[in-house]
């Protein structure tokens, strides 16, 4: 009886269909493998969006992401594909080969989890849909799991924080060291970073560039050496 | 704004730059980089058809027949069923086949009383097939072995995958013993560094 109820509660906000309209929702909301007829459909929509040529795109893109690392750009590349069967993608809403390209970008920075806001979204649009079933609370156990996910999560993205400070430190930037304290104070207008700093605001928006080169070098730090199973 | 937002946040914003960027190369230029790197593009084509083939014609455990049922239909016809009885049950039907093995790749001995007339034609089927039972011990196995680890989440999670094949096994004491370990683990404040 206590098992039934738990497997009912586990049952969640699972799509009854592969498919609504043409947004396929993946196997991952939708609780099972495919069946036969909803993996053809698959295959002819992603022939239909030329994904042979989208997987090229997504390839080089995984190659430069590797730093011309062959073997690592198929897995990456591989992985990609698979989060796409995992976790859906919508043609209306982005063109196939920007969402393996974004699949792409997602295992290289071994993101664990679509972010809540994004997954809210699309829950309230398959419940509009009328594809969701049950609204039961998620067991304890799910709860416990999440919880654990999340603060393992806080303390990786927190270190990752640490260690772009350190890197902009080490090469002296001061106005990006100034834009990360003035934006965790939640000053994120650039223009009174400048008027608080005494600064040009010519040299934050320069800035951006130099940041976002040390961000894109660090990101895959995350996952690297991680060889923890994962169930 | 808090240190792991602000990180979160950054790397949003340079995979938008990065995606856009990438996604603007054509299949052309895509094809002469990964030529250039090295590939073959032939190879990486005919991959990528690999790729929708398998989805076209994907091996029979990876997909479900819509008439198949469902496996909470499945998982109810096994409840009830003692897991004891279910591994003796299998234990017959493995002897039965090495001996009906046996008999059919060795020449019989003579013999001098006639042989016993075949008891039935209908082969038997067990309800359960046995590499569930094993599956469903393996991810236990691996599941305590993440407890000891004090690996609280991937405990659950291989305790999850082994009810998922054999819920009648959930229900051991040390199952429900590891499960209790794990969640309050989770729930343990961590230690202040």
């Amino acid at each position: 009886m206590r098992r039934q109820a738990r497997e009912g509660r586990l049952d969640i906000l699972k799509p009854l269909t592969a498919f609504v309209g043409t947004y396929y929702v993946g196997t991952e909301r939708l609780g099972r493998a495919l069946f036969r007829e909803e993996n053809k459909e698959l295959s002819d929509l992603l022939r239909k969006h030329d994904f042979v040529g989208a997987s090229f795109v997504s390839l080089s893109f995984a190659l430069k992401l590797r730093r011309g690392n062959r073997a690592a750009a198929e897995d990456l590349r591989g992985r990609a594909n698979l989060r796409l069967v995992r976790l859906g993608w919508d043609p209306r809403v982005i063109a196939l080969v920007k969402c393996l390209c974004r699949y792409v970008w997602s295992e290289h920075t071994n993101e664990r989890r679509e972010s809540a806001t994004t997954r809210k979204a699309e829950e309230s649009y398959l419940r509009e849909q009328g594809v969701l079933a049950g609204t039961a609370s998620p067991s304890p156990e799910d709860e416990a799991v999440r919880i654990q996910q999340e603060r393992e999560d806080e303390e990786l993205n927190e270190a990752q924080y640490e260690a772009l400070r350190a890197a902009l430190t080490e090469a002296n930037d001061e106005v990006n060291l100034l834009w990360l304290e003035y934006t965790l104070a939640d000053v994120t207008d650039l223009e009174e970073m400048a008027r608080r700093s005494g600064r040009d605001v010519k040299e934050f928006y320069n800035a951006k560039a130099r940041r976002n080169r040390i961000v894109a070098r660090l990101a895959p730090m995350r996952g690297a050496g991680d060889g923890k199973k994962k169930p | 704004m808090k240190k792991s937002e602000l990180w979160k946040q950054l790397v949003a914003e340079v995979g938008d730059e990065e995606v856009e960027r990438a996604a603007n190369v054509t299949v052309a230029e895509a094809e002469a980089e990964l030529r250039a790197a090295g590939f073959d593009v032939a190879a990486e084509r005919a991959k990528a058809e690999a790729f929708l083939d398998t989805l076209d014609a994907p091996p029979k455990a990876a997909t479900i027949a819509r008439d198949a049922p469902p496996r909470s239909a499945r998982r109810e016809r096994r409840t009830g069923v003692p897991s004891t009885v279910v591994l003796i049950g299998t234990a017959v039907v493995a002897a039965a086949a090495g001996a009906a093995l046996y008999a059919s790749t060795h020449e019989p001995p003579e013999t001098i009383a006639p042989a016993p007339p075949p008891t039935s034609t209908t082969p038997f089927v067990p309800s359960i097939p046995p590499p569930d039972l094993a599956a469903a011990a393996e991810q236990r196995r691996l599941a305590a072995a993440d407890c000891d680890a004090q690996q609280w989440a991937e405990c659950l999670g291989y305790l999850e995958q082994a009810r998922a094949i054999d819920p009648a096994g959930d229900d051991t004491p040390a199952v429900k013993k590891l499960r209790d370990k794990a969640v309050a683990g989770i729930f343990r404040k961590p230690k202040a560094p």
